[in-house]
């Protein structure tokens, strides 16, 4: 399973709630969020859910690509 | 399959970059007073098209995101004054006038120096730029994004009046 993170710059407003329930993988940058690392898991998906549903202006992205679908 | 699919891939290209954006003559500021500003142009992204800019009792200046981290509120709408510091009980200590942006909404604190939310509960920063005066001129500079285009356009807000409540309905002053 791979798993990528977005945030689109365009929609963050900056208001913080990823940094707030996952510092380690958002951090501000330049009036924005930005993700700061990679290697997602399985069990980061419930936070990851977490971080999307609280987001206020629907910035954040997480797309998921099973093993199986690449055969 | 995606929990959430917003991310464009030509935006996510878009290199970034700082521009410089001429506010206005400084002697149009009074120092403690907020002004707000409304940028407009494509490379500005829009979340930062509103700003907040002022010049503290102590001469700095600042410029502030219009947008309150906590629930989206125009903070920049609200009063610059000081706060209650934490003390024993029985004894009151207001401190820090003139440094302290209260958003209108819920009446959140923010230090205009550093942008941190005075609560505890709320780790939130306001989005901070960096204000320059050069030849008298205030000039606020900001994140762009995109093919470098265009002019980028100042419209001042109204300046709200010392009595006027910042939110409609509500008299903010009645908590001051």
């Amino acid at each position: 399973m791979e798993i990528t993170v977005g945030v689109n710059r365009y929609r963050c407003k900056a208001m913080q709630k990823c940094v707030q329930l996952m510092p380690g993988t958002f951090e501000m940058g330049a009036g924005y969020s930005k993700v700061t690392r990679g290697g997602f898991g399985e069990e980061d998906l419930a936070l990851l859910r977490k971080v999307v549903a609280s987001c206020p202006s629907r910035a954040i992205s997480v797309h998921i690509e099973d093993d199986d679908d690449e055969t | 399959m995606a929990i959430a699919g917003n991310t464009d891939s030509q935006q996510d290209q878009d290199e970034e970059r700082v521009i410089s954006v001429a506010i206005g003559p400084a002697s149009d500021f009074a120092p403690g007073r907020v002004r707000i500003v409304v940028l407009a142009g494509d490379a500005i992204l829009p979340a930062d098209r509103e700003i907040g800019v002022l010049q503290g009792q102590d001469g700095k200046w600042h410029a502030v995101r219009n947008l309150c981290p906590h629930r989206g509120g125009a903070v920049c709408r609200g009063r610059i004054r000081g706060t209650m510091l934490p003390t024993a009980p029985g004894s009151l200590d207001y401190a820090l006038d003139g440094k302290i942006l209260v958003c209108p909404w819920h009446q959140h604190e923010f230090d205009i120096e550093t942008g941190e939310c005075l609560f505890i509960d709320d780790r939130s920063w306001l989005v901070k730029y960096p204000v320059e005066v050069i030849d008298g001129e205030v000039r606020v500079r900001v994140t762009a994004l995109g093919p470098a285009s265009g002019d980028v356009s100042v419209e001042w807000r109204p300046e709200l009046s010392p009595t006027e409540p910042a939110v409609q309905g509500v008299d903010s002053g009645a908590y001051e």
